[in-house]
């Protein structure tokens, strides 16, 4: 059963409760006020009688002439007198019936020779149904000791005017309840509706139809502005909103894990085909001594560029899976143990590199900055290549609440769209040149790493021809 | 002779390839970029081009829309069959991927130039003359009658001349995948071949891997 089905029956059963309780009630009231004017009247008019009657057997007994018959007479004329409201009197003189009236008599034969009844209340007026008539009736003493009249009415307008009220009660409050069933279930429909809209719209989204919206026009600022379903649909909208960016936000996360995966199987497999494949030439085919120092060659640099690959991956992630600990140390002494191992290199290179200090003492992880040195002067060391007078500078200080290191070159330059890429995993500038040095495009992405989790950033400046300087932020205060 | 372009932007593959080709006797042309394809096409023509996916500048997919009539082989390390069938449906003859064999190499290439009819039908060696299309052998213009395993043989050796091939490899090639011989079989055939064609030098046999055809 549905929610506006529930309420529909439960709320119709109260109304139309209430409403047929009420014109019920009204209609009573109405019959209960008419009773008692009955009563009032018939008060009114028995106590004239009764003087009357009293005068006229005082008169009567002054004539020496009020016998039982007389008496009978007499009220057989008031009888009459009333006869057109259906007036019936009856009278017993010495506990005697002395009159009946013959419609009485015809109607209760049993009570012929009925005896008048002492415990009868004398004087008070009551009001009886029987046989779906209603009677009033009264009785008193009048005068003489022993005379009493009886009188009943049978209240025919009232009988009629109640049957009437009931027929009315009946087509009306059956009329009213139809047009109120009709009426709330238009209302409680239209005013339910939405929930079933918006029932739909939260299974479709459940569905993995991440646009659905519930309409704003409708909702949010139409017809249920401010009401709890509003709330509802607005809290529904903001839901798929958020379901929606995180969903996004995985499938870029995906789609970049993806990349990385290709690019690495595709940086794998080539060095792997050429080893392989010069091994197999060389075990097949006829080669001259040249042929052979050649293949030996590639399979030589090919598996250098594995072997590179897989220790600066290595590297990365073992960054990944640890916090790094963070310790105070001097940078020119890291920059010493650089130009230690590499000087015979740079040396044969022709490159000059200085380093220029004003940093002092640095927090930081040692073990990485170096590293990160190290890459950034062999990324430089490969620009300045070929270059006269070829300059490399490393130079930090502090600044703010960073450490700032430059690694600056007059090489050869990365053209602007090709800068946005070159901290992307495999990314080279120039490949023709870089495979030839043995580079597989990983280390700005470590190098970003390593700033990133120093709490800073990696960024490079560059010009065509003039130059390309690195400017690493590494957090002051990192602890 | 066929005339191969080889566009891979690594230089070890592409050396590689040039230096398997050029051994069974195809004509190579050696690119590193995929700007530069649009100048080598302008000044020479080519049978096949041999084309990897990932190259600097333009991609292989994006290259082959350039090339309508000339069969394509993509070389890629992408083996996925999406990309496979992206490959294909583009208009690609074959899809090698990496690592691939000499064999695989050599003998996917001359499938395509095959089907396109510029693969050399004759092949001559000394005083014999092998018809590969007719499948015929003369020696001083004079008939040889070959048995036709001896034949798969022969025609085995030739698409892979300058190689060695082992005696499962010439099992595999010459016999078929599901001939359960032993390898003594080949030895039996190419002592035959030998004697019939006269090819005592021709067909080398290499210590500890198998045979090679010179020539």
């Amino acid at each position: 059963m549905k929610l506006w089905q529930k309420i529909y029956i439960m709320t119709l059963l109260v109304v139309v409760l209430i409403i047929n309780c009420g014109i019920f009630g009204i209609f009573y009231i109405t019959y209960k006020g008419n009773l008692r004017m009955e009563r009032e009247r018939t008060r009114a008019e028995f106590t004239a009688l009764c003087s009357n009657i009293n005068a006229d057997i005082r008169t009567l007994a002054f004539r020496n002439r009020a016998g039982s018959d007389e008496i009978a007479n007499l009220i057989k004329n008031y009888e009459s007198y009333y006869g057109r409201e259906n007036v019936r009197l009856k009278a017993w003189l010495d506990n005697k019936l002395i009159y009946q009236n013959d419609y009485e008599k015809f109607e209760r034969k049993t009570q012929e020779n009925e005896v008048f009844d002492n415990r009868m209340h004398l004087n008070k007026i009551t009001i009886e149904r029987k046989n779906d008539v209603t009677n009033i009736w009264v009785c008193s003493r009048i005068g003489y000791d022993n005379l009493y009249l009886y009188y009943t009415r049978p209240l025919k307008e009232i009988d009629k005017t109640w049957d009437r009220l009931i027929v009315y009660f009946v087509t009306g409050s059956f009329i009213l309840s139809v047009l109120i069933a009709i009426v709330l279930s238009v209302v409680l429909r239209r005013g339910l509706a939405p929930i079933g809209q918006l029932t739909q719209i939260v299974k479709d989204i459940a569905d993995g139809d991440f646009s659905s919206r519930v309409s704003r026009f409708k909702f949010i600022n139409g017809n249920f502005k401010g009401d709890e379903i509003s709330v509802l649909a607005k809290s529904v909208n903001n839901m798929a909103d958020k379901i929606e960016e995180s969903i996004e936000k995985l499938k870029d996360e995906n789609e970049s894990r993806q990349n990385f995966i290709d690019n690495l199987t595709h940086e794998l497999r080539t060095p792997l085909t050429s080893i392989y494949g010069f091994a197999e030439y060389l075990q097949k085919a006829k080669v001259n001594e040249d042929e052979k120092k050649e293949a030996f060659g590639y399979i030589m640099s090919e598996a250098k560029r594995i072997q590179d690959m897989t220790s600066i991956l290595m590297n990365m992630m073992l960054i990944r899976n640890n916090t790094i600990s963070i310790e105070k140390f001097d940078l020119s002494y890291v920059f010493m143990m650089i130009e230690n191992t590499e000087k015979l290199m740079w040396q044969k290179k022709n490159v000059r590199v200085t380093f220029d200090e004003q940093a002092g003492e640095i927090y930081g992880n040692r073990v990485l900055t170096d590293m990160l040195l190290r890459n950034l002067i062999h990324n430089a060391i490969n620009a300045v290549d070929g270059v006269c007078g070829a300059e490399i500078n490393v130079k930090c200080f502090n600044k703010e609440k960073f450490t700032i290191i430059l690694v600056k070159d007059n090489g050869c330059g990365i053209a602007s769209e090709e800068l946005k890429h070159i901290k992307e995993p495999f990314y080279r500038v120039d490949k023709d040149r870089s495979r030839k040095s043995g580079g597989a495009g990983l280390g700005l992405a470590l190098c970003e790493q390593i700033t990133s989790l120093h709490g800073g950033s990696l960024e490079f400046k560059s010009k065509k021809g003039i130059g390309t300087t690195a400017e690493v932020k590494l957090l002051r205060n990192i602890q | 002779m066929a005339k191969i372009l080889i566009v891979e932007d690594d230089r070890a593959i592409n050396q590689l390839m040039m230096r398997n080709l050029s051994l069974v006797g195809y004509e190579c042309c050696q690119i590193y970029s995929g700007g530069d394809v649009g100048a080598a096409l302008s000044t020479q023509d080519f049978d096949l081009i041999i084309l990897d996916v990932m190259l600097p500048e333009k991609s292989g997919f994006d290259l082959i829309e350039e090339f309508n009539k000339i069969p394509v082989i993509f070389v890629t390390a992408k083996g996925g069959l999406n990309d496979k069938l992206k490959g294909l449906s583009l208009g690609a003859q074959d899809y090698i991927v990496k690592p691939f064999e000499m064999l695989e190499l050599i003998a996917r290439v001359g499938v395509v130039l095959r089907r396109s009819g510029k693969d050399n039908e004759i092949f001559k060696a000394g005083d014999v003359e092998v018809n590969l299309k007719k499948r015929i052998v003369k020696k001083n213009n004079e008939l040889l009658s070959l048995t036709p395993q001896e034949f798969n043989l022969l025609e085995t050796l030739i698409y892979n001349k300058n190689v060695a091939l082992s005696r499962d490899k010439l099992l595999e090639l010459a016999w078929g995948y599901d001939y359960e011989g032993e390898t003594k079989t080949v030895d039996v055939h190419i002592r035959r071949l030998r004697k019939k064609l006269g090819w005592k030098e021709y067909i080398q046999t290499v210590s500890k891997v198998g045979y090679r055809l010179e020539g």
